[in-house]
């Protein structure tokens, strides 16, 4: 689960305005934190030789698995980082950095199996490991990353914006 | 697609949409409060409806089961045990945990059959100790036990008692009956400590109240809709669920209805003004009023058992009977047998392959001779194991043998016979006659040629037919009058005596002239 900040969406806008250079090293900070995440996360994704082999591209695919392939190159594109605020969710939560896995393929791979579990003749042919907390927060790329990561990066974002607060304030002091 | 992100710091900004929400909740809420309120009242009307209607169909099953039993007892001329008879099942029903519903068809099976009230009832618990021990339903044990009794034991084989189809025919009921208790002892008892018997006396408890309450409900309802029977309730209920049907607008009425009835009925439970709107004959018991009721009632039982005695003897003895023919049938069976065998030694073919054993022959003689003996006799397997040998002698390898068995049967060489004869019958059938023959118009060249017209046809040729006048005795005469045929012969005709004569001369000259002849007059030849 997220950490639960209060004012860190206000103090980033003002850093924006007003302290863009220290706004630029927040978010910066913030993405040295992502990206071993990121990096840990891609690696878990298969290469094409290790994917099932019916569910690479085909030229001469037809009907709605045409386009549902998998593709290595693609997948690890779609795994991402965010470290700008979002847009507010349904719940009214605004999240201050985020990680993604954003192709088709690469949420099939991350979310198979963690409900039905690892059967039938797709799922165990995947490889890998579902690892996490609860059915949401499990999975075999960032979810898998974001566990072995062990909250480091949660700490180090959670730093960074005190520590941006701290300067802020600093400088506050200074004018 | 899911929405695969980790968010590892956010912070809470909805809160305007929260309050916006929330607002709408608690308006949805009080606004869902105000409707449940109101369905509440349908909610309970709809559930006291469908448990009353289960609960008066319950009641009228128990009715329905409960008077036919009555009226198998009363045929049996046992009227005056049926107190004895409801008393039974209701104990039975509280001890064993079964419901009457069940109790009552299986009952009624052993009642009619045995004809016995104490046979009944010793049959119907020693029933459910095998349906207990052996997991089959009581109305087929009891069916199974009743069918035994008259000898009918085929549907006993399910119960595993070891005993052969032969055995389970030839041994009487209560052998049979002996083995099935024996092998189910203590099915009964053990059943009472598990968990499935106060499940079960649970059921009963709940299937007796629902009786209870239906047959209260269908009074109740008679009573409302102004009459004193089930079609009075019927027709109440049917009003009822008209009401209840009618969402909102009869929510009230329908739960004062019902609340009308729960008055009513509660009453009736406790005896109170309900008794005596529900006015009517209680239902008889057939219990005796008179000093000598008890006398009748045990009379009658006495009459009843005596006659069911009588008949299980009389069964008995027919079962005895059929033993009895059954033994004398084998006993004539082997007797026969026995003189077959003895005839066989009188058969000629027999005795000269046994005299011929006798000699002085040599071992594959021997071995053929005894092969010819034993097809002789029927013994197949000997004349197979024979016949090997013979030609397992004449060829060590056993091509011969082997080919002997792929020769294939011998044919009928006049089967093609058959076909050729069905084939003949089967042409033959399809020759049709015409009988309603058309006279051809005369063709021109036949005209040429001196036909005359009614060619084909037997009337027009006969009236176009010239007289013979050259031999006045042939053909047909169209002069009319009858038909006379005269044939003439070349040479002498002459009479038998003359024959004779001729033939005696002939011979004559013949021994004369020394080749004497020899008349047979028996065989009519000469030579």
């Amino acid at each position: 689960m997220p950490v639960k900040l209060q004012g860190a969406v206000a103090l980033r806008k003002a850093l924006a305005i007003v302290e863009p250079t220290l706004a630029k090293e927040t978010s910066k900070e913030i993405a040295s934190f992502l990206k071993p995440v990121v990096k840990n996360a891609r690696g878990f994704l298969p290469s094409n030789e290790d994917a099932p082999s019916g569910w690479l591209k085909r030229p001469n695919a037809g009907g709605r698995w045409a386009n549902r392939s998998y593709d290595a190159q693609e997948a690890r594109k779609g795994i991402t980082f965010k470290s700008t605020p979002s847009k507010p969710n349904r719940r009214g939560f605004v999240a201050l950095a985020s990680i993604f896995n954003k192709s088709a393929a690469g949420a099939i791979y991350e979310t198979a199996g963690r409900k039905s579990g690892v059967t039938g003749n797709f799922t165990p042919r995947l490889g890998g490991q579902l690892v996490g907390k609860g059915q949401k927060m499990t999975g075999r790329a960032i979810f898998r990353a974001f566990e072995d990561d062990r909250g480091k990066a949660q700490d180090g974002v959670v730093k960074a914006i005190f520590k941006a607060k701290d300067k802020f304030d600093s400088m506050k002091d200074k004018v | 697609m899911a929405d695969l992100r980790i968010d590892l710091a956010s912070e809470f900004k909805g809160k305007k949409a929260f309050k916006e929400a929330d607002g709408a909740v608690s308006g949805l809420d009080r606004a869902v409060g105000k409707l449940g309120k109101q369905f509440v009242g349908l909610f309970a009307a709809q559930k006291l409806y469908s448990f009353g209607k289960a609960s008066v169909k319950a009641f009228a099953q128990d009715e329905a089961s409960a008077r036919r039993l009555a009226t198998a007892v009363d045929n049996l001329g046992l009227s005056f045990s049926q107190t004895r008879v409801a008393d039974f099942i209701q104990n039975l029903e509280k001890s064993a945990g079964i419901t009457d519903d069940v109790l009552r068809p299986a009952m009624q099976a052993l009642l009619t059959t045995t004809g016995s009230l104490t046979k009944s009832q010793e049959l119907l618990n020693n029933a459910i100790q095998i349906s207990r021990a052996s997991g089959i339903d009581l109305a087929t044990v009891s069916q199974d036990l009743a069918n035994g009794y008259v000898g009918i034991t085929r549907g006993l084989k399910k119960y595993n008692t070891g005993l052969t189809q032969a055995e389970l025919k030839s041994k009487s009921f209560a052998d049979i009956l002996g083995i099935m208790l024996a092998k189910s002892a203590g099915a009964a008892q053990d059943y009472l400590s598990t968990t499935a018997y106060q499940m079960d006396v649970l059921t009963v408890a709940t299937d007796n109240a629902k009786e209870v309450i239906g047959k209260g409900l269908v009074e109740a309802f008679a009573k409302i809709a102004g009459g004193s029977d089930a079609t009075d309730a019927a027709k109440a209920i049917d009003n009822i669920a008209q009401a209840i049907s009618k969402v909102v607008v009869f929510t009230g009425t329908a739960i004062g209805l019902v609340e009308k009835f729960r008055k009513a009925y509660t009453n009736f439970l406790a005896g109170g003004d309900v008794n005596q709107l529900m006015a009517g004959t209680a239902a008889s018991t057939n219990r005796s009023s008179s000093p000598a009721g008890t006398a009748a009632r045990t009379a009658q039982q006495r009459a009843a058992e005596a006659a069911a005695a009588k008949r299980a003897k009389e069964l008995a003895a027919l079962t005895t009977k059929q033993v009895k023919a059954t033994k004398s049938l084998t006993d004539e069976q082997k007797k026969q047998a026995a003189l077959k065998k003895a005839q066989s030694i009188f058969d000629l073919e027999q005795i000269q392959i046994i005299a011929a054993l006798k000699g002085n022959i040599s071992e594959e003689d021997r071995t053929r001779l005894q092969a010819q003996a034993a097809i002789l006799n029927g013994n197949a397997d000997l004349a197979t194991k024979l016949t090997k040998d013979i030609l397992m002698a004449q060829d060590s390898t056993g091509k011969l043998y082997q080919y002997f068995l792929s020769i294939p049967t011998a044919k009928n060489p006049f089967a093609f016979l058959d076909d050729w004869i069905a084939d003949f019958q089967k042409k033959l059938n399809s020759l049709t006659m015409n009988t309603s023959y058309t006279q051809a118009t005369l063709a021109p060249e036949l005209a040429a040629i001196g036909v005359v017209a009614g060619y084909g046809d037997y009337a027009g040729s006969v009236a176009n037919q010239s007289p013979n006048t050259l031999y006045p005795s042939y053909g047909m005469q169209t002069g009319g009058g009858d038909t006379v045929i005269n044939v003439q012969v070349q040479g002498n005709v002459i009479r038998e005596q003359e024959l004779i004569d001729k033939v005696l001369a002939g011979a004559q000259l013949s021994s004369l002239s020394g080749s004497p002849s020899q008349i047979g007059r028996i065989a009519g030849m000469f030579g």
